[in-house]
């Protein structure tokens, strides 16, 4: 698992760890069963403090990432390529929905985003 | 309570106060002296010493850091306080003994290093520590004006005694002439001069408790 | 089980008053407490102490009335005003000998272990140690007496980036176990940003939130804007900075509405501290 944390940056910390773990969880990097570090460990690891990785964990519980056995820890759910395929397209959604609201405010419609996403997109 | 006393003397009490009381106590030699002013050394050097050592290191927030009792605080403080006043006085006493012994033929002007004198000093230093503690656990911290008052109220004392040994036959008689030799006269009045002191003493906590409760740790 | 609950305290001076101050830390995190130079954070925590007479309040540490059981809770709470400023020319070996005698809980191991984790020598005099290591003595001191609660004022003032540094690691590795819960005063927020989980802030005698950091922090919005928008906002704002671009200004999230076209960001906790500051001086 890989997880750098960025203090300069505008997203709260618990977002960044959701999103860098979310990612790697739906790219297949982490595999169900993988076991991560319990939230304490995590958080004197990683510098920062301990509510900080609770609330990113809860997050990814939410979204059915990764479930909690009690006692034992926090283990990358087991998922089929479809649901898979389904919570990468929520996830992704979300962020979009936030996006969107941002070229909204220039008043770009959604042919004009998508042309210019295409000149973005790097392949 | 025993840990708190030990912590002063360990740390807030300069051992040389210890020392104290044997060279202050040679002072005893000096043939026919006023020797109420061999006891008031203490009060001269030792205690402004000890109390500014106390508030220089900063001990009322030590000590309240841990886990005592405010009338533990006060019990183990006047506590070292009193050994160091028996001690004082002890080695006065013995040093005392030699100084009659040494000038058999002296004619005392003064009141003679007999027991019964030593009742008196009891007194001085009972009525001492009845202002002394009260009035400082009034902040604990401030202990110039407690100090002076005791050290005034101790001095009225010994001048007041000292004039009367010296103006009245009577008195006179009994500590310097015929009533020296007596035996029980002077245990008696030791002995006096020691249940005022302890009973001074008990008094002076009391309020010194009662007081120090009321102190808010700044 | 909550480590700390401090309820409604209530402290009247001629001239500044703490004025029911509430706030409560969960066993085994960290808690910043933060205000100005004279918000009030000593007079808090020396409340907490029992130290001060109170005019109102009550303080429960591990569930426990303070008032009632003070002895006995002074056992399991470690407290230190700065570093250790006491008694400075004995050797730390000294001052330790006399103080372990107060705690029954004493264990010399752990004090050992301690020491030569923060590398002190205890033969050195007290007076010969940095104001990180005075910290760090006194944490080894509180740790090794079994403290489950640390109160700790102003632990990093004083000290250079790279010890502040090491000492907010130390905080991190204490609480790792869930045992351990940590309130430490201090105006330097950045501190906190990091390390710790709730944020407790004071101001003038009052307390103005205490949450969870991001939720505190996500309480606020800094708002960005022209003069023009100033004037829509003003009567809302808790205080503003006005220069020749526009201005800036703290507003609570629920009194802004994201709508008005306002850049909003999240302030930092030093922004919140600085504006409440600003809002108190305009007040006098």
């Amino acid at each position: 698992m890989n997880i750098a944390i960025s203090n300069s940056s505008d997203k709260p910390i618990y977002q960044q760890l959701f999103e860098q773990i979310s990612a790697q969880i739906l790219k297949g990097e982490l595999p169900s069963g993988y076991s991560l570090p319990p939230i304490r460990q995590a958080a004197l690891e990683l510098r920062i403090s301990v509510i900080t990785v609770k609330k990113a964990w809860e997050e990814l519980e939410r979204c059915g990432l990764i479930h909690t056995v009690t006692g034992k820890g926090c283990f990358v759910a087991e998922f089929s390529p479809d649901e898979m395929l389904r919570i990468r397209d929520e996830t992704v959604s979300k962020q979009m929905a936030i996006d969107a609201a941002y070229y909204q405010s220039f008043g770009l419609t959604l042919d004009e985003v998508v042309e210019l996403m295409k000149k973005v997109y790097p392949d | 309570m025993y840990n708190l006393l030990m912590k002063d003397l360990k740390l807030g009490v300069n051992p040389m106060f210890l020392v104290m009381p044997l060279l202050m106590g040679a002072l005893m030699l000096v043939p026919g002296w006023i020797y109420f002013i061999v006891v008031m050394y203490f009060f001269w050097i030792t205690i402004p010493n000890i109390f500014a050592q106390f508030r220089a290191q900063n001990d009322l927030l030590f000590t309240t850091m841990m886990p005592v009792t405010k009338p533990d605080m006060v019990k183990a403080r006047m506590s070292v306080i009193v050994i160091l006043e028996i001690l004082h006085i002890g080695t006065a006493m013995i040093y005392g003994l030699f100084t009659i012994r040494l000038y058999p033929d002296l004619t005392y002007y003064f009141f003679a290093p007999h027991l019964g004198f030593w009742g008196l000093c009891f007194i001085m230093v009972a009525i001492f520590n009845l202002f002394l503690f009260p009035m400082y656990y009034k902040t604990a911290y401030k202990y110039g004006p407690a100090q002076m008052t005791a050290i005034a109220a101790a001095v009225v004392f010994a001048v007041i005694a000292q004039w009367v040994g010296i103006q009245s036959s009577y008195v006179s008689d009994l500590f310097n002439g015929s009533g020296a030799d007596n035996a029980a006269i002077q245990t008696s009045i030791l002995a006096a001069g020691i249940v005022i002191f302890v009973a001074s003493t008990w008094i002076a906590y009391r309020i010194s408790v009662a007081r120090f409760q009321r102190v808010e740790i700044q | 089980m909550l480590a700390l609950d401090v309820r409604n305290l209530t402290k009247v001076y001629p001239n500044f008053q703490l004025r029911d101050v509430s706030f409560q830390l969960e066993k085994g995190y960290i808690m910043g407490f933060i205000g100005a130079n004279g918000a009030g954070k000593t007079t808090t925590i020396k409340s907490i102490l029992n130290m001060l007479h109170l005019d109102g309040g009550e303080v429960r540490i591990l569930g426990k009335n303070m008032a009632e059981h003070e002895l006995e809770l002074k056992q399991e709470i470690g407290f230190a005003f700065g570093g250790i400023d006491f008694y400075t020319r004995s050797k730390m070996k000294t001052l330790t000998d006399v103080m372990k005698r107060f705690y029954t809980h004493w264990n010399d191991d752990t004090y050992y272990s301690y020491l030569s984790r923060f590398k002190l020598d205890e033969n050195k005099k007290i007076v010969e140690l940095s104001t990180g290591m005075r910290v760090k003595y006194s944490l080894a001191l509180a740790l090794s007496h079994g403290a489950k609660l640390l109160i700790l004022d102003e632990p990093t003032s004083g000290l250079d980036p790279v010890a502040r540094d090491d000492l907010l690691d130390i905080f991190q590795e204490l609480v790792v176990d869930g045992e351990i819960s940590i309130l430490f005063s201090t105006h330097i927020t950045s501190d906190l940003e990091k390390c710790a989980d709730f944020i407790t802030f004071i101001e003038n005698g009052r307390i103005i939130h205490s949450s969870e950091k991001e939720e505190f922090k996500e309480s606020y919005r800094l708002l960005n804007g022209s003069e023009d928008q100033l004037n829509q906002v003003k009567d809302r704002l808790i205080s503003f900075k006005k220069n020749s671009f526009g201005f800036t200004g703290l507003i609570r999230s629920q009194d802004f509405d994201p709508s008005s076209g306002i850049k909003a960001a999240t302030p930092s906790l030093e922004e919140i501290m600085i504006y409440f500051a600003k809002m108190e001086a305009a007040h006098v």
